[in-house]
């Protein structure tokens, strides 16, 4: 990979790792986007597109619910996608490579999310300290602050799991080990994934009962009609 | 809506809602989004405090412990917006009733917030753009899944100020408002809708690789592995499998069984 892809990559980790929870939180971390942007990066958009939905159906069931320590499925996007894209051969995918990159990328993220909250603390303190003795510009520096650090950690996570994700797909290329799969049979995958979690986040009965067979039947006339 | 001493004007209340969406810059184990709340309430705090010790004091009191949705905590920045006035008018008992107030506000708003967006449009969206993106839509899936999920959060932001404001101490009547119930009925609906279309998409698409059976096969044995990594590892007071560990099994098990039906591949 050369040099303009893999700063383009690191700077779609920056900017998902700072959505995720420090910035505005408009979803642009979402495994879904982040795969999206690698895809377009890499000269792959359908594939980017399909990777993310692997690692949107991956993620999918985790909710960001008060103060729960969860893995950053923008950093497993970012990794997975850049492994399988990069990894393509003979109109396969790395899949059991860039799925199991993906969700160990995805536990550093959480790793580093533990060490920029606890940074964050003593930022805090800093800040309180400076209002309770007459300043009150000292929340506004701790901000930006924070979001500097914020922006430096997920820059440096980005790199480590880009490049991480490049050697890997390097050493093991042509081996039967890196779970090669086609884009059909990760279709199917992505669907049967999307069909638990989301009936069992989403039972249905009475109305949405309704919404479930009619959803089934729609989409499975949609798909027919449309092959 | 006229600027003045006791009333934030639109540019104040835009200012508020824009800096609500750095809230949790400065997220921490000690006060949670205290810093960002105290922060985001700034520009109504040097409107009500031209004296800058005092408009300090405030900031303090107000980079306490707070937690919410973020979505949803501008509705507590406008609310104490609405009762620093009387705060800063020095009406007797006033901080005290705001601190209460917000103290109670913290776990309605989380709850309401965690309940529509987190566990309501986010997901439902998800499984519907994932969906998209695996199918017909590509690359697009992903920009439409930004697009609506910010038309439905952002707007809940910019107005969460103003309705927070006009509340004040009355918030519990726009809390208790049937359309929070609605919007998460709703979500649930799109929720199922997606997951029923990616039932019917997932059997339309195994039907066509693989040959007559073999895509069929690979679908349900997908979808029972899911379905039992969900319920059966869990059994006998063991935690159930991890959503995510469990579709990455099933990645590697379909791999392992690609490789043995068709042979190595490159």
């Amino acid at each position: 990979m050369s040099l303009l892809p893999a700063i383009a990559l690191v700077a779609i980790g920056t900017i998902a790792f700072l959505d995720r929870w420090p910035v505005l939180q408009s979803m642009v971390s979402r495994p879904l986007v982040v795969g999206t942007a690698v895809g377009v990066t890499l000269g792959d958009p359908m594939g980017g597109a399909l990777w993310g939905a692997v690692f949107e159906t991956m993620f999918l069931a985790l909710l960001p619910v008060g103060a729960s320590r969860l893995p950053d499925a923008g950093l497993a996007a970012l990794a997975g996608t850049t492994a399988a894209v990069s990894g393509y051969a003979d109109g396969a995918y790395p899949a059991a490579l860039a799925g199991t990159l993906g969700w160990l990328a995805g536990h550093l993220g959480e790793w580093a999310d533990r060490l920029q909250r606890r940074w964050n603390g003593a930022v805090a303190g800093r800040a309180r300290r400076a209002a309770e003795s007459g300043r009150p510009r000292g929340p506004g520096r701790a901000v930006a602050v924070a979001v500097g650090a914020g922006a430096v950690l997920g820059a440096a996570v980005s790199a480590v799991v880009v490049a991480g994700a490049v050697a890997a797909v390097s050493w093991t290329a042509g081996s039967p080990w890196v779970g090669p799969l086609e884009a059909g049979t990760l279709q199917v995958a992505v669907a049967a994934g999307l069909a638990v979690t989301g009936t069992r986040a989403f039972p249905a009965r009475g109305s949405s009962g309704l919404a479930w067979g009619g959803g089934a039947l729609v989409a499975a006339l949609l798909v027919w009609g449309l092959g | 809506m006229t600027r003045g001493p006791d009333r934030p004007d639109r540019r104040e209340r835009r200012r508020v809602a824009l800096r609500s969406t750095l809230l949790q810059a400065v997220w921490n184990y000690e006060t949670l989004q205290g810093p960002g709340f105290g922060w985001s309430l700034l520009p109504g705090l040097a409107r009500l405090y031209p004296d800058r010790q005092r408009r300090a004091e405030r900031l303090a009191a107000h980079m306490q412990v707070f937690n919410s949705n973020p979505y949803l905590s501008t509705l507590g920045l406008g609310v104490a917006l609405r009762l620093e006035t009387e705060v800063a008018r020095g009406v007797a008992g006033a901080d005290r009733r705001l601190s209460r107030l917000l103290k109670a506000l913290r776990g309605t708003l989380g709850a309401l917030g965690d309940e529509l967006f987190w566990a309501g449009w986010r997901p439902a969206l998800g499984i519907l753009a994932a969906l998209g993106a695996a199918g017909a839509l590509g690359p697009w899936a992903a920009l439409a899944f930004v697009i609506a999920f910010n038309a439905l959060a952002q707007s809940v932001r910019v107005w969460g100020v103003n309705a927070g404001f006009a509340a004040g101490a009355g918030i519990a009547r726009v809390l208790q408002s049937p359309g929070w119930r609605r919007a998460t009925r709703l979500s649930r609906i799109a929720g199922a809708l997606g997951a029923g279309a990616a039932f019917g998409a997932g059997v339309a698409w195994a039907s066509g690789i693989g040959g007559d059976t073999g895509g069929l096969a690979v679908f349900s044995g997908a979808i029972g592995l899911l379905w039992l990594a969900g319920l059966r590892v869990g059994w006998k007071g063991r935690r159930p499998m991890s959503p995510s560990l469990a579709f990455l099994s099933v990645l590697i098990l379909l791999s392992a069984l690609m490789h043995i039906v068709e042979g190595p591949t490159g």
